[in-house]
C-alpha cells in the first residue's frame, strides 16, 4: 500500500515536474511581420500572464493541467490556443480594424460613429490587374454596385451608391482625395497601390457634410504617407496574361453557306436551281430543309418548277437547270464564298501586361516622407487596344510642435491609351463577328473582304486609322493645422485638381469615316479645379461626455476648356490650311461652390452618441432666385455592449443601435442651365452665328435626397466575428426632368425639376476568423445589399429612350418594349402581344400598343464574398462577386441572334429557326424582307452571375531565407482575375453596360444594362513578387 | 488669393449672403443673357436662322427644311414606289413611311414619324430665332442695316410658313378654313414663356405669309440679290408661288415680272450647269449656301438631301434609286417623258467607286453605284454636300408666268416665249403658236415641261394639288389631296397639349 501510495505520489511529483514548464515566443504582427511589444499573454482561468517585450518575445508558465493561452493588444484581434505540452509558440495577431475612419473635415473611431461608413483597405485594392480604381473596387463594400461598362481598356465603370438618385444629373459619387473633391474623374487612375483607406460615405449623416453633391454618396480616399523611422522601400512587379473569357458559339463557314442560300431562295433575287445544289452535295445536314422550303408553296410567287428538269424565273422565263449559265451562277454564287475566318480569333488576342511600383517612405520625428512610383503597360484583349500609365505620388507629412503641422501631397498620372471605336460603330472590332465566316479578307485591298465587299470589315478600321489619348493629370493638396488649445484647431486646406487631354484621332481614306481623303481630328479637354476650406474643429471631455465640433466653410471653383479642330486629311499633323479644316470654338464650362458646413458630436459616457451636421451650398449652377440650398442631417448611436446589463455577456463585443435622417442634394450635370445661353455655329461659307442652346429657367433647383438609415453593428466572441446591418431608404425630390414641351418653342424637352423617385433596400456585412491556430487561419467576409428603385413620379410624363424608359412607378431605365410571343407556326414570323391580350405579328402595332416593362437593368442584389487563408507561409485569398436580378439587353443580339437579318452571321442556335410551315421552332423565319431589327423583349436576358474574381496564391519568403540580405519582406504569387463565371446569360459577359461616351449624362442614367456588341472583361493571370528593405 | 479673404470674411461674419459674388462666375466662350443687344450679335442670330433654314447638320439632326426633306419628301410622295424609284428601305426607314401607299386616304402621315417630328421642331426654331431679332430691331442704329435684317426674318418667316402650310395642311382652294399650323409671331425665350399653341387656319397662315413677303419685299428691294440672304426677288417668286395656289394669277403675273423683267438673274446655259455649284448659279434667286463643313449632311452623317439622292461613294449613299424607265413611260400619269436630245435627261452608265461629283459632265442622270443594276440611276441634281442647294431657280418664274397667262389670257405668245425658254435650253425643239390650236394642249405642254424641269427637286406634289391632277399610273391612281399625303403635327406636340 505503502509502495502504491510512493508510486503515485511520484508519479504525481513527475507530472507536476513535467507540466510546469515554461512557453516561450515570438509575437508578430500579421500584416507587417513587425515584432509586438506589449501584448499581454494570459491564461485567463488561472489568472497568471505576462506581456511581451521589445522583440516580441515572451515567457510564461503553462499552468499545471495546460489551459486556453489569450493574446491580446489593443487594436488587434485577441488570439486563443490550448496549450498542453508545447514549448514555443509564435503568434501572428490581426489588426482590428478599428483604425480611425475619416469622415470628412475630421475622423472618427469605429465605436463613435454614428453615421454609415464603409472601410475598404487600400492593401485589398492593389493587386488587383484592373484598370481602374473603381473596378477594383468590385464586391469590396455593401451598398456600392460596381458594374464594368465594358471590357476594353479605358471604357471604365459605372458605380452606384445606394442606387441611383437623379435621372438627367450625376450618378456617380463624389469622390474625394485627401481631402480634395474631384470634378476630373481622376479617381480611375489613382494608383490602388498607394492608397491607404479608402471610406464610402453612404448615409445622409455621414455625406451631409459634403452637402450639395452627396446624394449619390462620398468616397473619401486617403492615400499612404510617409512613417517615420528609417528609410522602406517597396518594390513590386506583375506580369499578367488578358484574354478573353469567352467565345461566342457562331455558325460555321458551312453553317453560314446554307444560310446565304436559304437568304437568296428566300429574297428570290436569283431563282437558283435548288435541284442542283441538292445533287451538289453541297448542303449536307441542311439539304433536307431546302428540299422543304421548295415544297413550300409561299415561294412560288419568286420560283417555281415549270417541268423536271426545268425551272420558272417570276419574269416567267423558263430555264433549263442543266443550262450552263444557270450552273455557272449558282457554281460562282458558293465558290465565291470558299473562304474561312473565325472572325473571333481576327479580334481576340492574348494581352500582355506589366505592372512596377516602387515606394520610399521613412523620415524623422519632425518630418517623414512617402514617395511612390509606378508605371502599367497593359494590352487590350482586343486587337489594337492598350494603355500605359505613369503615376508618381509625393506626400510630405510633418508634426513641426505640437501647436502647428502641415502635411503636402502630391498625384501625378500620366496616361496614355490606344482606343478603339465605340461599340456600336462598324469600326469597332467585335463587331467582325457579324462577318461571314465563309469570307475572307485581303490585306491587300484595305483589309476588304473579298467576297462581300461592301460590307465593313473593322480591320481595315484597326489598320487604318489612330485613335490616342494622352492624359495628364495632377492631384495636389495642402492641409496646415495650428492648435490653439488643446481643444481647439484651426486647419486650412487646399488643394487643386487639373485634368489634361489630347485626342488623336487619324482615319485614313480607306477607313469608312475617313472616305475618300482621309478624316483627322484633334479634341482637347483641360480642366482646373481648385479649393480652399477652411475650418476648426474643437473637442472637449466633459465629464464623462465627449462634445466635438467641427464649423468651417469651403470655396470651389473649377473649369474646363475645349478645344476641337478637324480636317479632311490622312495626318494629324493638320494645319488651318488643310483641307475641310474646321475649328469650331467651344465654350468654356465651369461652377463655383460656397460651402458653409458644421458638425457637431455628443457622446455621453461612451454610449449615447449624438450627432448633427450640415451644409449650407451655393452654386453658380443655379440663378439668384435658389442659388442655396441647404442639407441638415441628424443621427445617433446607442452602444448596446457598454450598458451594465451586457458586462456579464463575453461573448457580446460590440453592439450598436444606430439611426440617420438627412437631406442631401444633387446639383445638375450641366452648367449655367438656369439661364438663356446661345452656342456658337457656322453657316455656309463659314458665316459665324449662334443658336439658342437652351431657354432660361431662372426656377431650377436642387435635386434633394431624403435618407433614413437604420442599423446596427455587431462583433461577437473578442470581435471574431463583426459585422452590421442597415436599412436605408432615400427620396429624392425636385428631379431635373427633360419635361416635354410644346416645340413651337423650337425645343422637345427642357429641364424642369420635376419628380420623386425612391431607393431602398437593406445591407450586411459580416466577416469571421474562421479558423485562426498556430499555423494556419483563415478569415472571411461577406457583403451584401438589396435596393429597390422606383421612379414614384414624373408629373404623368415619361421618356423613352431606345429599349429603355423613365417610366411612373418603374425602376429608372426600365425596359420598355413590345413583348415577344415566340413564332407563328404557319407563316414563321415572329409574334408580339398586341396589347391587349392577343398576339400580333405586325411590329408596329406591338410597338404601338404592346409595349410594356419587360425587364429591369437595376440589380434587386449585389454582393462579395471575400477570403483570406495563410498556413505558415503560404497565403490564398479568393474573392467572389455576385450580382442577381439586373436584366441585360443583349442589343449584339438584334443582329446576331435575329435569324438572319441582313444576312449576317449568326450565332450557332439560330440554326433551330423556321423553316417550314408547322415547325415548332425556337427562332422565326429568316426574312430577307426585313428592314428593321426589331427590338423586343427577345433580347432581354437575365444577368445574373457569381463570379470568381480574383485569386491570389502567395508565398512569404521565410525570415531565415532573406536575413541578412538587407530585405525586410519578401513575396511571390500567382493570381487570377474574372477566373469563371457562372450565369445563364448568353452573351459575351453579364457584367457589362454600354455607355455611348458621346450620348451625354441622361443617356448613361437611362440607357442600362445594354450590351452593344460590348466587350467582355479579360481573364487575366498573373504573376508578381513583392519585395521590401 | 483674394478669393480666400472674402472666404476667411464671411466666415468670420457668418453672413454668406453677401459672398454671392464668388458664385458670379463666368466662362470664355460662354453666350448669354440679353445677348441681341447690338447689329453685330443680331446678325449673328440671323446665321443661326439661315443655319436652321437650310437643315444644316449639326451631329444629329440635319436636312430637314430646305437642306433636303422640303425636297426629298414631296417627291417621295409624288412619285411611285417600285415603278418610279426604289427606296431601299434598311438604311433609312425613318423615310418609309413616305414611300408607303397603304394608307387611309383619310388619316395623315403618322404623327410619330421621326422626319415629321424634326422638321416641326427645326421650323419653329427657325422661327423663334427670327421672332426675337424682329422684337429687338430697336437695338440695331444703322436703318439700313435694320430693314435689311428686319426684311430677311420677315422672308425667312413668310417662307417657312407657307412651305410648313402646304405640308401640314390641306390645299388652299380645298381647305381654307381648316386648321393647319401654329402661328407664332412672338419669340420665346423663358420656360414660362411656352404655352399650348392654337392651331391657324390655311387662310390665316396665307394671309401671314402674304403681309410678311410683302413687308420683307419692300424692306429688301434696293438692296438688290443682297448677297446669298433672302433677297427681294425670292420674296417676289414665294409671292408668285402663293398666289398661284391661291388661283390669284393676276397677281401672279404681277410678281413674276418683277422677278424676270427686272433681276439680274440668267438661265445658265446648260441644264446641269445650274446644279452643284459651289456658289449661287445666275439662275439661283434664292438657294442654301452650303460648304465641306457646314452643310445638311452627306453620307457621314446619314442625313441631307445629297446622303440620299447622291450614289457616289464620296457622297451619298444613293437610297433615292430612279428605275430608268419611269423617265418616258406613257403608263405613268407623271412620268417627265424625256426624249431623245432632252439634256436634261442626258445620262452615263459608267459611274463606279471612284467616280466623283466632278465626273459626272453634263449628265443629270447616272448609274446608281450602290446598285449593279444599270437601269437604276441617280439624279445629279445633288451630288455634292459643298454646292449650294438651290430653293428657288429663274426657270420656275418663266414657268409659273407662262402658266399664269395662259389661265388669264390663254395661249399667248408671251406665254410659249416663257415655255421654249426651257425648252431650248434643253435642246428641245421649240413650239409656236400655232402648236396649240387646242388650248389644253398648251396647258398639258407647260406641266409637262415643269415635271421635266424640276424632276425630283420637289415641286411635283405640290403642283399636283394645284393641278388638282392624280399621282400614279393608268391603273393606280391617288388624289395628292387625300389626307394621307399630308403631314400630321408630331404625336410628341401633341402629347405636350394637355392644358
Amino acid at each position: 500500500m505503502k509502495k502504491i501510495l510512493l508510486s503515485a505520489m511520484v508519479f504525481i511529483l513527475f507530472a507536476t515536474t513535467a507540466l510546469a514548464q515554461n512557453l516561450t515566443g515570438i509575437v508578430y504582427d500579421a500584416n507587417s511581420g513587425l515584432k509586438l511589444s506589449s501584448v499581454k499573454i494570459e491564461f485567463k482561468d488561472e489568472g497568471t500572464s505576462t506581456v511581451s517585450d521589445n522583440d516580441g518575445a515572451y515567457q510564461i508558465t503553462i499552468p499545471e493541467y495546460g489551459g486556453k493561452l489569450t493574446f491580446s493588444l489593443v487594436g488587434y484581434m485577441n488570439q486563443s490556443f490550448n496549450i498542453m505540452t508545447e514549448k514555443t509558440l509564435d503568434v501572428q495577431l490581426k489588426p482590428v480594424d478599428d483604425k480611425n475612419i475619416t469622415i470628412g473635415f475630421g475622423s472618427q473611431s469605429k465605436e463613435e460613429l454614428t453615421s454609415t461608413v464603409t472601410q475598404v483597405d487600400g492593401a485589398a485594392l492593389g493587386n488587383q490587374p484592373v484598370q481602374d480604381l473603381e473596378q477594383a473596387n468590385q464586391g469590396r463594400a455593401s451598398g456600392v454596385f460596381v458594374q464594368n461598362n465594358g471590357g476594353k481598356l479605358g471604357q471604365g465603370a459605372t458605380v452606384r451608391i445606394r442606387g441611383g438618385s437623379s435621372l438627367t444629373g450625376s450618378n456617380q459619387p463624389l469622390y474625394v482625395v485627401d481631402g480634395v473633391p474631384l470634378t476630373s474623374n481622376s479617381q480611375s487612375e489613382i494608383n490602388p497601390n498607394n492608397i491607404a483607406s479608402m471610406e464610402i460615405l453612404k448615409d445622409a449623416s455621414a455625406a451631409a457634410i459634403y452637402g450639395s453633391r452627396a446624394a449619390n454618396g462620398v468616397v473619401l480616399i486617403t492615400t499612404k504617407k510617409g512613417q517615420s523611422g528609417k528609410l522602406k522601400v517597396d518594390l513590386d512587379y506583375q506580369f499578367g496574361l488578358n484574354q478573353t473569357p469567352k467565345k461566342l458559339d457562331l455558325l460555321s463557314p458551312e453553317q453560314y453557306r446554307a444560310q446565304f442560300l436559304e437568304f437568296g431562295l428566300r429574297e428570290g433575287l436569283d431563282a437558283l436551281n435548288i435541284a442542283v445544289l441538292l445533287d451538289s452535295d453541297r448542303f449536307g445536314p441542311q439539304r433536307d430543309l431546302f428540299e422543304q422550303i421548295l415544297e413550300d408553296g409561299s415561294y412560288d410567287n419568286y420560283l417555281k418548277w415549270a417541268a423536271e428538269g426545268q425551272f420558272e424565273l417570276d419574269n416567267g422565263q423558263v430555264i433549263n437547270y442543266e443550262d450552263s449559265e444557270v450552273l455557272a451562277l449558282i457554281e460562282g454564287r458558293l465558290d465565291s464564298n470558299q473562304y474561312q475566318t473565325d472572325w473571333q480569333d481576327e479580334v481576340f488576342r492574348t494581352g500582355l501586361s506589366h505592372r512596377m511600383n516602387l515606394n520610399l517612405s521613412g523620415g524623422n520625428e519632425n518630418v517623414s516622407v512617402f514617395g511612390g512610383i509606378g508605371y502599367t503597360s497593359q494590352e487590350g484583349i482586343l486587337i489594337g487596344n492598350k494603355f500605359s500609365r505613369l503615376n508618381m505620388d509625393l506626400n510630405l507629412t510633418s508634426d513641426q510642435s505640437k501647436a502647428f503641422s502641415y502635411r503636402i501631397g502630391g498625384n501625378y498620372v500620366h496616361s496614355k491609351n490606344f482606343l478603339l471605336n465605340n461599340d456600336q460603330d462598324l469600326g469597332s472590332p467585335l463587331q467582325a463577328i457579324l462577318l461571314p465566316p465563309s469570307d475572307g479578307y485581303d490585306p491587300e485591298n484595305a483589309y476588304r473582304l473579298r467576297v462581300r465587299s461592301l460590307e465593313y470589315n473593322p480591320l481595315t478600321e484597326i489598320n487604318f486609322s489612330d485613335n490616342l489619348e494622352n492624359i495628364n493629370r495632377l492631384i495636389g493638396n495642402a492641409a496646415f493645422k495650428y492648435n490653439l488649445t488643446d481643444e481647439l484647431s484651426l486647419n486650412l486646406d487646399g488643394g487643386i485638381d487639373y485634368f489634361d487631354s489630347q485626342r488623336d484621332r487619324r482615319q485614313g481614306p480607306e477607313t469608312l469615316d475617313g472616305n475618300p481623303t482621309g478624316f483627322s481630328r484633334l479634341a482637347t479637354t483641360s480642366s482646373m479645379n481648385y479649393l480652399a476650406n477652411l475650418y476648426a474643429n474643437y473637442l472637449k471631455p466633459i465629464g464623462g461626455q465627449n462634445l466635438g465640433i467641427t464649423i468651417g466653410a469651403s470655396y470651389q471653383r473649377s473649369s474646363t476648356d475645349f478645344t476641337f479642330a478637324s480636317a479632311r486629311v490622312d495626318d494629324l499633323e493638320f494645319e488651318e490650311s488643310a483641307t475641310g479644316y474646321l475649328s469650331n470654338p467651344i465654350p468654356s464650362t465651369g461652377n463655383a461652390f460656397l460651402s458653409f458646413f458644421g458638425r457637431v458630436n455628443y457622446n455621453i459616457a461612451g454610449k449615447y452618441l449624438l450627432q448633427v451636421s450640415g451644409r449650407a451650398d451655393g452654386s453658380s449652377k443655379f440663378g439668384v432666385n435658389n442659388r442655396f440650398g441647404y442639407f441638415p442631417a441628424v443621427s445617433a448611436g446607442w452602444l448596446l455592449s457598454e450598458e451594465s446589463f451586457f458586462s456579464g455577456v463575453d461573448a457580446v463585443s460590440l453592439l450598436k443601435l444606430r439611426g440617420s435622417f438627412g437631406l442631401v442634394g444633387n446639383t445638375p450635370a450641366d452648367d449655367f442651365i438656369y439661364r438663356l445661353n446661345y452656342f456658337a455655329i457656322q453657316y455656309g461659307d463659314g458665316a459665324e452665328g449662334i443658336r439658342l442652346s437652351n431657354l432660361g429657367n431662372p426656377d431650377l433647383r436642387w435635386e434633394t435626397t431624403q435618407q433614413l438609415d437604420i442599423g446596427l453593428d455587431f462583433g461577437f466572441l473578442d470581435n471574431r466575428f463583426t459585422g452590421s446591418i442597415n436599412y436605408y431608404s432615400k427620396n429624392t425630390s425636385d428631379l431635373l426632368f427633360p419635361v416635354p414641351v410644346s416645340q413651337t418653342s423650337g425645343f422637345q424637352f427642357t429641364l424642369q425639376n420635376l419628380g420623386t423617385m425612391e431607393n431602398s433596400g437593406i445591407e450586411f456585412e459580416f466577416s469571421t476568423l474562421n479558423v485562426a491556430t498556430v499555423d494556419f487561419s483563415w478569415s472571411t467576409s461577406l457583403n451584401i445589399t438589396t435596393n429597390e428603385n422606383i421612379v414614384t413620379d414624373l408629373g404623368g410624363r415619361n421618356l423613352i429612350s431606345g429599349v429603355n424608359a423613365f417610366l411612373e412607378n418603374q425602376p429608372a431605365g426600365a425596359y420598355y418594349l413590345p413583348v415577344y410571343a415566340g413564332i407563328n407556326e404557319a407563316t414563321g414570323e415572329a409574334q408580339y402581344e398586341n396589347g391587349s391580350g392577343g398576339i400580333t405579328t405586325d411590329y408596329e402595332e406591338a410597338l404601338a400598343n404592346g409595349r410594356r416593362v419587360a425587364g429591369n437593368p437595376n440589380p434587386d442584389l449585389f454582393g462579395g464574398i471575400l477570403n483570406q487563408l495563410a498556413y505558415k507561409n503560404v497565403e490564398l485569398n479568393f474573392n467572389l462577386t455576385f450580382v442577381s436580378g439586373a436584366d441585360k439587353y443583349n442589343q449584339t443580339g438584334e443582329f446576331l441572334a435575329n435569324s438572319g437579318i441582313l444576312n449576317l452571321n449568326q450565332r450557332a442556335d439560330q440554326i433551330d429557326r423556321w423553316y417550314k410551315f408547322g415547325d415548332k421552332a425556337s427562332f422565326p423565319v429568316l426574312d430577307p424582307a426585313q428592314d428593321n431589327t426589331f427590338p423586343s423583349s427577345r433580347w432581354i436576358e437575365d444577368g445574373s452571375y457569381l463570379r470568381i474574381n480574383n485569386v491570389m496564391l502567395a508565398f512569404n519568403l521565410p525570415d531565415r531565407w532573406i536575413s541578412g540580405m538587407g530585405i525586410s519582406y519578401g513575396k511571390i504569387y500567382l493570381g487570377g482575375q474574372n477566373l469563371f463565371t457562372f450565369t445563364n446569360y448568353s452573351g459575351y459577359d453579364p457584367d457589362s453596360n454600354y455607355v455611348d461616351p458621346l450620348g451625354g449624362t441622361i443617356t448613361s442614367n437611362i440607357n442600362r444594362g445594354i450590351d452593344d456588341f460590348t466587350a467582355p472583361q479579360p481573364r487575366v493571370i498573373t504573376t508578381g513578387f513583392k519585395i521590401g528593405f | 488669393m483674394r478669393r480666400i479673404y472674402i472666404l476667411l470674411t464671411c466666415l468670420a461674419v457668418i453672413q454668406f449672403q453677401s459672398c454671392e459674388t464668388l458664385l458670379e462666375i463666368e466662362e470664355e466662350g460662354q453666350i448669354t443673357g440679353d445677348v441681341l443687344s447690338d447689329a453685330g450679335s443680331i446678325q449673328k442670330a440671323l446665321i443661326g436662322a439661315y443655319y436652321n433654314f437650310g437643315g444644316t447638320n449639326d451631329g444629329g439632326a440635319g436636312g430637314e427644311l430646305f437642306g433636303g426633306d422640303f425636297i426629298l419628301v414631296p417627291t417621295l410622295l409624288a412619285h411611285l414606289p417600285g415603278q418610279e424609284y426604289i427606296w431601299t428601305s434598311s438604311q433609312a426607314t425613318d423615310y418609309l413611311v413616305f414611300t408607303e401607299r397603304d394608307g387611309n386616304p383619310n388619316v395623315k402621315i403618322i404623327a410619330n414619324n421621326a422626319r415629321v417630328q424634326a422638321n416641326w421642331v427645326r421650323a419653329y426654331e427657325t422661327i423663334n430665332t427670327v421672332n426675337s431679332i424682329l422684337q429687338n430691331l430697336d437695338k440695331i442704329s444703322d436703318a439700313g442695316e435694320k430693314s435689311r435684317i428686319e426684311g430677311e426674318c420677315l422672308a425667312i418667316r413668310g417662307m417657312l410658313y407657307f412651305e410648313m402650310v402646304r405640308l401640314w395642311g390641306p390645299d388652299y382652294q380645298v381647305g381654307s378654313n381648316t386648321a393647319a399650323i401654329p402661328l407664332l409671331v412672338d419669340p420665346i425665350l423663358k420656360i414660362s414663356e411656352i404655352a399650348t399653341p392654337t392651331l391657324a387656319t390655311v387662310a390665316a397662315v396665307y394671309t401671314q405669309v402674304e403681309e410678311d413677303l410683302t413687308t420683307a419685299s419692300t424692306l429688301l428691294q434696293a438692296l438688290g440679290r443682297n448677297g446669298t440672304g433672302v433677297n427681294y426677288y425670292a420674296c417676289q417668286s414665294y409671292l408668285t408661288r402663293l398666289a398661284m395656289h391661291k388661283r390669284d394669277f393676276v397677281a401672279a403675273i404681277g410678281y413674276a415680272d418683277n422677278v424676270i423683267n427686272n433681276a439680274a438673274y440668267s438661265l445658265m446655259p446648260e441644264p446641269y450647269m445650274a446644279f452643284n455649284n459651289a456658289n449661287n448659279s445666275t439662275e439661283d434667286i434664292f438657294a442654301i449656301q452650303q460648304s465641306l463643313n457646314n452643310n445638311s449632311g452627306d453620307r457621314t452623317s446619314g442625313t441631307g438631301i445629297v446622303s440620299f439622292m447622291s450614289s457616289l461613294r464620296e457622297s451619298g449613299i444613293g437610297q433615292f434609286a430612279i428605275i430608268s424607265s419611269s423617265l418616258n413611260n406613257d403608263f405613268l400619269l407623271n412620268s417627265p417623258i424625256f426624249n431623245i436630245g432632252d439634256k436634261r435627261a442626258g445620262f452615263i452608265t459608267s459611274a463606279d467607286a471612284n467616280t466623283s461629283s466632278g465626273d459626272l459632265g453634263p449628265a443629270l442622270l447616272y448609274n446608281n453605284v450602290a446598285n449593279e443594276d444599270n437601269s437604276i440611276f441617280s439624279s445629279a441634281k445633288f451630288t455634292s454636300a459643298a454646292n449650294v442647294i438651290p430653293v428657288v431657280r429663274l426657270a420656275e418664274l418663266y414657268l409659273l408666268r407662262a402658266e399664269a397667262v395662259y389661265q388669264t389670257s390663254g395661249v399667248t405668245q408671251g406665254a410659249v416665249d416663257d415655255l421654249n425658254m426651257i425648252r431650248t435650253r434643253a435642246s428641245i425643239p421649240a413650239v409656236s403658236l400655232a402648236d396649240f390650236t387646242d388650248p389644253t394642249v398648251f396647258f398639258d405642254s407647260i406641266k409637262l415641261e415643269t415635271k421635266r424641269e424640276f424632276v425630283y427637286e420637289g415641286h411635283l406634289l405640290h403642283n399636283l394639288r394645284r393641278w388638282e391632277d392624280l399621282i400614279g399610273n393608268n391603273f393606280q391612281k391617288q388624289d395628292p389631296l387625300d389626307n394621307m399625303f399630308l403631314w400630321d403635327i408630331p404625336q410628341s406636340e401633341q402629347d405636350t397639349w394637355i392644358d
